[in-house]
């Protein structure tokens, strides 16, 4: 389980990133994170996963306290960051060894457990190529294979289906939605493709300048936004863009 | 960590790019020691003073590669956003670092094991490899390794890894101008300061009080206190510039 209470971030400039953020993500959740350029995506997954210290506030994860726990907490969470380096000169399985190595994966199932998250993503029979002549899509299925070599509980996904084919898109989306059923991993997701995280989210939080808007399950979310919008069908685009959207008429 | 280390290894001991350094700094030896055999005026030097002088140069080219690899370890890997993925690691700031100068210390071994023939080629008949080969092992590695800690803590602060070089060699001449200042210019102001506390002035100090004057254990210590001052210096730098190390970086 995910808690951070109060989680805010301010820069030395003054500018706050995030603020006074609340939330709860329960186990076995799919949560789907929204919220335009800007909102406070990124600073607050880095938040959540230990990488920036919040101003204020704290994040818990599996009861454990990020800031003081961040070694253990680490080895819980897999976290695929939104610009993510590979390196090009190490092949795919090289590169998922390293990391099941530095996460302290048992020497003896290292080399059984990289085979079987190759499987679980469907790169096995490339594992070999250097991961320099990978494509985009190889790369992102790569990249969630080493968020997920150390077996942990919660992942991260920033953007995980960014600049991929609408075919890529759908393969991604299918390996998280196997891993949160078949494996029961709990799933925190940005992104920006609002039919995406309708499909596979079953909860949703809508942030916009670093505050948060709205968060529930999604179809107790539309469900109370009927009345709302005046739609008996409403969809999380829908939600979103009444949420988002200033007077001017564009999001920010 | 070990892993970590073997990757640093691979990455810029065994790859394409060492195994060109490591060529290409062969080719330089082979070139200085057949001129120092072969041209005719060279060949009269003292056998002392032309190990002296390979032994400048093997330094001074040790110093040049290690700070271009260490000032590009640490944002190299931010730049090509690899570095975030480390840090999310159960692994400390501190032995991400070290495994980066474990890497810089292998890179280094193998060029001083690279020197080794030619030294023996240029002491032959002497009884001076030894000699030589203790100071390059005392008072040239903590040089060197110096200059890459700091090397590598300008890499942490800086975010880019031309920046962090360009520091790095800027901090190398400086300390080095003494070498190129004449006698007379040593001995006044402010080129008087700078020979006194500059390591690389204390290292060439320490070559002539061993090889030239032969003096004793005290003299040779006290010559190399710079070189090691520095030394300590360079870690208390590299190991506060790894506790802040982060995957954005600064300016």
């Amino acid at each position: 389980m995910i808690k951070a209470t109060n989680l805010t971030k301010q820069y030395d400039n003054g500018f706050v990133a995030v603020d006074s953020l609340n939330l709860q993500v329960n186990k076995g959740d799919i949560y789907g994170f929204l919220g335009p350029n800007g909102a406070g995506k990124t600073t607050t997954i880095r938040m959540l996963n230990g990488l920036i210290e919040p101003s204020d506030g704290s994040v818990t994860i599996e009861e454990k306290e990020v800031k003081s726990e961040n070694a253990l907490v680490s080895k819980l969470i897999g976290v695929l960051p939104e610009s993510h380096g590979y390196y090009n000169w190490m092949t795919g399985r090289e590169y998922l060894k390293l990391f099941a190595e530095l996460y302290g994966v048992d020497k003896k199932r290292i080399k059984s457990r990289v085979e079987e998250v190759l499987e679980w993503v469907g790169m096995a029979g490339k594992a070999d190529i250097l991961i320099g002549q990978y494509s985009r899509g190889m790369r992102q299925r790569i990249g969630i294979a080493k968020t997920i070599v150390h077996e942990p509980s919660i992942i991260f996904l920033d953007e995980p289906t960014l600049g991929l084919d609408p075919q890529g898109q759908k393969d991604i989306q299918s390996i998280i939605t196997r891993l949160n059923q078949e494996q029961n991993v709990t799933v925190f997701i940005t992104s920006h493709l609002l039919k995406e995280i309708s499909e596979i989210c079953n909860r949703v939080a809508i942030v916009k300048q670093g505050k948060l808007l709205e968060e529930g399950y999604l179809d107790e979310l539309i469900k109370g936004y009927r009345l709302v919008l005046r739609n008996e069908n409403p969809t999380l685009e829908d939600i979103f863009f009444s949420l988002t959207t200033d007077e001017v008429g564009g999001s920010i | 960590m070990s892993s970590l280390i073997k990757k640093e290894i691979r990455e810029h001991v065994f790859s394409r790019k060492g195994v060109w350094i490591f060529f290409a700094i062969s080719i330089l030896f082979s070139g200085l020691t057949y001129s120092f055999i072969s041209v005719k005026e060279l060949s009269l030097l003292a056998q002392v003073e032309v190990n002296m002088t390979f032994m400048k140069a093997l330094i001074g080219i040790s110093i040049l590669v290690s700070i271009i690899l260490g000032s590009t370890m640490v944002s190299g890997e931010r730049e090509q956003g690899t570095l975030e993925s480390l840090l999310l690691t159960p692994l400390s700031k501190v032995k991400i670092i070290l495994s980066k100068v474990v890497g810089i210390l292998v890179f280094w071994l193998i060029i001083s094991v690279i020197s080794i023939p030619y030294f023996y080629a240029l002491t032959y008949g002497t009884n001076m490899l030894l000699t030589i080969l203790s100071y390059l092992y005392l008072i040239g590695l903590p040089l060197v390794i110096s200059f890459s800690l700091l090397s590598l803590a300008f890499s942490t602060w800086i975010s880019s890894s031309k920046n962090a070089t360009l520091l790095s060699i800027v901090l190398f001449l400086v300390t080095a101008i003494p070498m190129f200042l004449s006698t007379t210019m040593k001995k006044s102001g402010f080129a008087h300061l700078v020979d006194l506390l500059s390591p690389v002035s204390a290292s060439m100090l320490t070559l002539k009080d061993w090889l030239v004057n032969r003096l004793g254990f005290f003299f040779i210590f006290m010559d190399s206190l710079p070189v090691l001052c520095f030394l300590a210096i360079s870690i208390i730098c590299l190991f506060y510039a790894s506790k802040k190390m982060d995957f954005l970086g600064g300016e």
